[in-house]
């Protein structure tokens, strides 16, 4: 994880969105051809309470260098 | 082991222009369980859908991750497809390369490549995972709850009546009727509004089908779609509507006179009274905080004339329920309370500065003053009228920050009606801009000032009393100088504002409501008049400010919704909802106060363990037509036992991994 | 501690000759002087092998979870720390409260058996503990030993909220004064780590969890842990290309993973009795970890200690619609 001397170093973020606001707002984003680092990944949950806090665990123990709950 | 297959669609070059599909789908080919992976033009197009079932036949395929588009925009589609080709529908997972990567990352192709091949991935992962899900069907009570008499909900309930379906019509006022039967004409055909209101009203009353309950809340609701169970609490009127006959006797002997909330305080009515002479019920309530007998415990007057025998002091709360099968809000809207926060018109000191709605009353035949335009301060006849518009519209700092949409053209009909009435009157109206979108509405505000309104674009700084008149002084920013106008009424256009009691209404009713306390629509839209709660349905300008042309469209439209519910003998369910593994719950219930939707219940199960005698125990239980799949209830349960089914906890967590490789 | 041991053996005596209890559960003497053994007294005679003596160091509520399901009523012994374990599994659900009869018993706190066995042979019978209020007083067959608490009381002690149980149908023995250390912090040692900067905090935890075993003995011990099956146990055949919290694999990430996520299943649920970080054979100090989480509770929540009253709501289950919601 660590970030000194490694200038193109990207961070891999995990995105997990909530179907209804946030999913579509990332769709929305798409469909207005916005533009973000494509370095977020995103998946969807039902609902943003459907985010078991290990599932924030789990994405740090398999490499995410950060995590965005949204919803 | 799955058999799963890899479709990736180019969506013309909206994809395919972006990243290399060909590529990607051979690299999904070495994926955990994937058999076939191919790539095509446009998956959803008909040759598209039958090559997937083309393919799942030929390489029998159990599983399908489609890698095109939103599963928003499309997993309807492919779930068909599925259908269709003899599989499960909910069989197929999305991955969604077009609004998430190439129309986001067109310009790094290279990083869009892995990212896409990253979102196939996590589609794979969890389309291995995928377990067949099957709908189930619930009954629908074929009745129908609205709340709010006003014309949007009338509207709705005649259709829904007249569909052939009952209505049960629950107005909080002693009268049906809302704000549209206090205006006097309407923009921009002139007609009289109680003139087409009236008959409305007096048909749902003759309606064999809607069950009318005025002066009447809903309390407390419960159940889900087609199957509601709405508590009501009728409140006690004091009279008896079966023995009233509505002769009036009782109102004209009553000895207390109180501000009339029908006149918006203009006019006076009685103690016991019915709000205006076209009310439907058509028999009088008694107003119990101004009362003489109620306040002093003497009078009695309108007990001893009734010749009826209706008056009856002792008439206490009515609560029962209804079952019905949908609702409708329609709780219509009330005019922002402007004299609390604008000092510069004088916080309502000034007798001659009115509102809009008053000025209704004022010009209205039925009103205060018989439809002369008299100053409520003296009673003589204005000269000069000053209409000042957006007062708490579009104003953030004081009031809302939306447009309150129908003021602009009440205005202008508003300033005709002084043309007509007062002759030789002078009117202006100040104004931030003038918004006539609307059949016939724009025609309609030229025509006022072809007929000699001033329409002066500027805000009012201040409203002042110099002797008799009013000044008012304000700023015309065309001409760029100040303008001082001395005027004998003052009529402020003030914002329309969810009517009182809408948030605890839409608490109720399991409904969202916006910053501004407006209801939220499912979609803005496409889905304007259905919300996030299935089976509750929005009429009217409880979602947004109105005028009655679309007041009444959105209200056939939410009936029409209502009716095709209605018209169905079952409703077949989502089945992505929570389902509880009754042997890992151990009953301590906590998913139950996390759950929005009151879904989960305790249930009593028996336990056949070997060597064991057949116990009972409680479990956690889901309420099918409640869940709504949120999966709030997953997250807390800490063993595991309760798990939205399509969102499962294997499946998310194959997805974090697969996504974090 | 004489006199409330004999009141304890006939209070324990009436409840089974009145059969109002199927079992009573307690202490009994241990293989040697500083131990003691669970134990279940099913009739008369057995209530009068019941014990009461500084070496009661663990809690009994935990054995109920093996009746959950069944229809008997039983008694269980408990110290002030062990009773806020009564309420979580009420609270919890796991135990119905009318079928359990408490006996509580004020405790003066324990002796740290490593310390006694220092200056005590082990097969020296103990004949009679006195607590003198800041020392305790060994009688044994091998003379009289005395033990100022302050020097050799379990560290919890010293940290000692409750000594008087919180929840009791009966009271056994008379009230003794906390054995807790004057002006004592509940949350001094979550206040060092947190003074400490990222680095140096995570090198603090990662030295702990490394030597996890995954032994599960913080779990066993744990009233909070009351679930039928683990789900941090329960671990997918490879095969089957399943996917679990956590493989069987023991690394130093999946250590984390795993008192991480025990972590956050006993946020606002932690009765705090210590029992995990006393049990854990390499000594990872898990008080300190689940304290944190609660003093954040305690700071953004107002949650106070868990256990104190069962008809208190579980962390962030209520709603009110005047909640702040500054956020939206």
């Amino acid at each position: 994880m660590s970030v000194d001397g490694a200038r193109d170093w990207q961070p891999k973020i995990l995105a997990v969105f909530c179907n209804w606001c946030s999913y579509a707002g990332a769709d929305l984003a798409g469909v207005s051809r916005m533009s973000y680092p494509p370095n977020v990944r995103i998946m969807r949950v039902p609902c943003s309470s459907r985010v078991d806090p290990a599932f924030i665990l789990r994405a740090f123990l398999k490499g995410a260098d950060g995590v965005l709950i949204s919803g | 082991m799955p058999r799963t297959g890899v479709f990736v669609c180019w969506c013309g070059s909206n994809i395919g222009g972006v990243i290399d599909c060909p590529g990607i789908a051979a690299q999904a080919a070495g994926f955990p369980a994937v058999v076939h992976s191919v790539d095509y033009k446009y998956l959803c197009s008909e040759p598209g859908q039958n090559m997937i079932i083309q393919a799942v036949r030929e390489h029998r395929l159990d599983r399908v991750v489609v890698a095109s588009c939103s599963p928003r925009l499309h997993e309807e589609t492919f779930r068909k497809v599925l259908a269709r080709a003899g599989l499960n529908p909910y069989l197929v997972e999305m991955a969604n390369i077009r609004e998430h990567c190439t129309w986001v990352h067109g310009a790094e192709k290279e990083q869009a490549q892995a990212k896409a091949l990253a979102l196939v991935r996590r589609a794979v992962a969890k389309a291995n995972r995928l377990e067949p899900l099957f709908e189930s069907t619930i009954p629908v009570t074929k009745r129908c709850l609205i709340v709010g008499g006003g014309i949007a909900g009338i509207q709705t309930a005649l259709d829904v009546a007249d569909a052939g379906h009952e209505v049960v019509l629950v107005e909080r006022e002693p009268t049906i009727g809302g704000n549209m039967v206090k205006l006097d004409k309407t923009f921009p055909t002139l007609d009289c509004s109680a003139c087409i209101s009236t008959p409305k009203m007096a048909a749902v009353a003759a309606h064999p089908d809607i069950r009318l309950y005025t002066c009447a809340e809903i309390e407390k609701v419960t159940g889900y779609i087609g199957n509601f169970e709405v508590t009501i609490r009728r409140k006690a009127r004091y009279v008896d509507h079966e023995k009233c006959t509505g002769c009036g006797t009782c109102w004209e002997k009553c000895p207390m006179q109180v501000p009339s909330e029908f006149n918006a305080g203009l006019g006076q009515r009685k103690a016991i009274y019915i709000p205006f002479p076209q009310a439907v019920p058509n028999k009088p309530v008694i107003d119990r905080e101004h009362c003489r007998y109620f306040t002093t415990g003497k009078c009695q007057v309108c007990a001893k004339l009734c010749p009826a025998g209706a008056v009856d002091y002792e008439q206490e709360d009515e609560v029962f329920t209804e079952k019905v099968g949908a609702l409708v809000a329609a709780t219509g809207f009330q005019l922002f309370n402007w004299s609390r926060v604008y000092g510069e018109y004088g916080y309502g000191r000034y007798p001659d500065v009115i509102t809009g709605l008053q000025f209704e009353r004022l010009v209205n035949a039925a009103g205060p003053t018989g439809g002369k335009i008299l100053r409520p301060s003296d009673g003589s006849a204005p000269r000069t009228v000053v209409f000042i518009k957006c007062v708490g519209s579009r104003d953030e700092s004081k009031g809302r920050s939306y447009c309150s949409r129908i003021c602009c053209m009440y205005t202008a009909k508003h300033a005709l009606q002084v043309l007509e009435k007062v002759p030789g009157a002078q009117v202006y109206v100040f104004y931030m801009d003038v918004r006539t979108a609307g059949k016939g509405y724009e025609e309609f505000y030229q025509r006022a000032v072809r007929e000699g309104v001033v329409y002066v674009r500027g805000r009012v700084s201040k409203v002042y009393r110099d002797g008799e008149r009013l000044v008012v002084r304000g700023v015309d920013t065309l001409l760029g100088r100040p303008v001082e106008v001395d005027a004998d009424l003052v009529v402020l256009a003030t914002a329309v504002e969810p009517a009182a009691g809408a948030g605890e209404t839409a608490r109720l009713l399991g409904i969202n409501a916006d910053r501004d306390g407006f209801f939220q629509e499912a979609h803005p839209k496409l889905r304007p008049v259905e919300t996030h709660t299935g089976g509750v349905f929005l009429a009217g300008a409880c979602s947004s400010p109105k005028d009655i042309p679309d007041t009444v469209a959105q209200a056939s439209g939410a009936a029409a919704k209502v009716v095709g519910l209605l018209s169905r003998e079952q409703l077949s369910t989502n089945p992505m909802i929570a389902q509880v593994n009754e042997t890992l719950c151990t009953g301590c219930f906590l998913c139950v106060p996390v759950c929005p939707y009151k879904a989960l219940e305790r249930r009593k199960i028996t336990e056949l363990l070997p060597g064991h005698p057949p116990r009972e125990r409680e479990v956690a239980g889901v309420n099918p037509g409640l869940c709504q799949g949120c999966g709030a209830c997953n997250a807390v349960c800490r063993a595991g036992a309760v798990e939205v089914r399509g969102f499962t906890n294997e499946q998310l967590l194959a997805e974090v991994d697969a996504l974090c490789l | 501690m004489k006199s409330t041991l004999e009141t304890l053996r006939k209070e324990a005596a009436h409840l089974l000759k009145e059969e109002r209890v199927k079992f009573v559960i307690g202490y009994a003497q241990g293989t040697d002087l500083a131990r003691t053994t669970p134990f279940f007294a099913a009739n008369v005679r057995q209530a009068g092998m019941l014990t009461w003596t500084p070496f009661c160091v663990y809690s009994l509520v935990k054995y109920l979870l093996d009746f959950r399901y069944d229809d008997i009523r039983l008694a269980v012994v408990v110290k002030g720390c062990d009773s806020r374990a009564v309420n979580r599994l009420v609270q919890d659900n796991q135990f119905a409260r009318e079928r359990v009869v408490v006996l509580g018993i004020p405790c003066g706190g324990m002796l740290d058996r490593e310390k006694v066995l220092r200056v005590v042979e082990p097969a020296a019978a103990l004949l009679e503990a006195e607590d003198r209020g800041t020392e305790y007083l060994l009688k044994t067959d091998c003379g009289e030993f005395c033990f100022e608490k302050q020097e050799t009381l379990l560290a919890k002690c010293l940290e000692c909220e409750h000594n008087v149980p919180v929840v009791a149908d009966r009271m056994v023995g008379p009230k003794v004064p906390s054995p807790a250390r004057p002006g004592m912090d509940r949350f001094a040692g979550v206040r060092e780590l947190e003074a400490l900067d990222t680095a140096a905090r995570s090198a603090f935890w990662d030295r702990h969890f490394a030597r996890c075993l995954r032994c599960f003995a913080c779990r066993n011990v744990c009233p909070a842990c009351n679930c039928k099956e683990c789900s941090l146990e329960r671990a997918v055949p490879g095969w089957q290309q399943g996917v679990c919290w956590l493989s069987k694999r023991t690394s130093l990430g999946l250590n984390h993973m795993f008192h991480l996520i025990r972590m956050y299943h006993v946020t606002g649920r932690c009765i705090d009795c210590g029992e995990c970080a006393r049990v854990c054979p390499v000594n990872i100090p898990l008080r300190e970890l689940y304290r944190k989480v609660a003093k954040d509770a305690n700071e953004l929540l107002g949650m106070s200690l868990p256990g104190l009253d069962p008809e208190e709501k579980p962390l962030l289950t209520t709603y009110q619609a005047t909640d702040p919601d500054e956020f939206m």
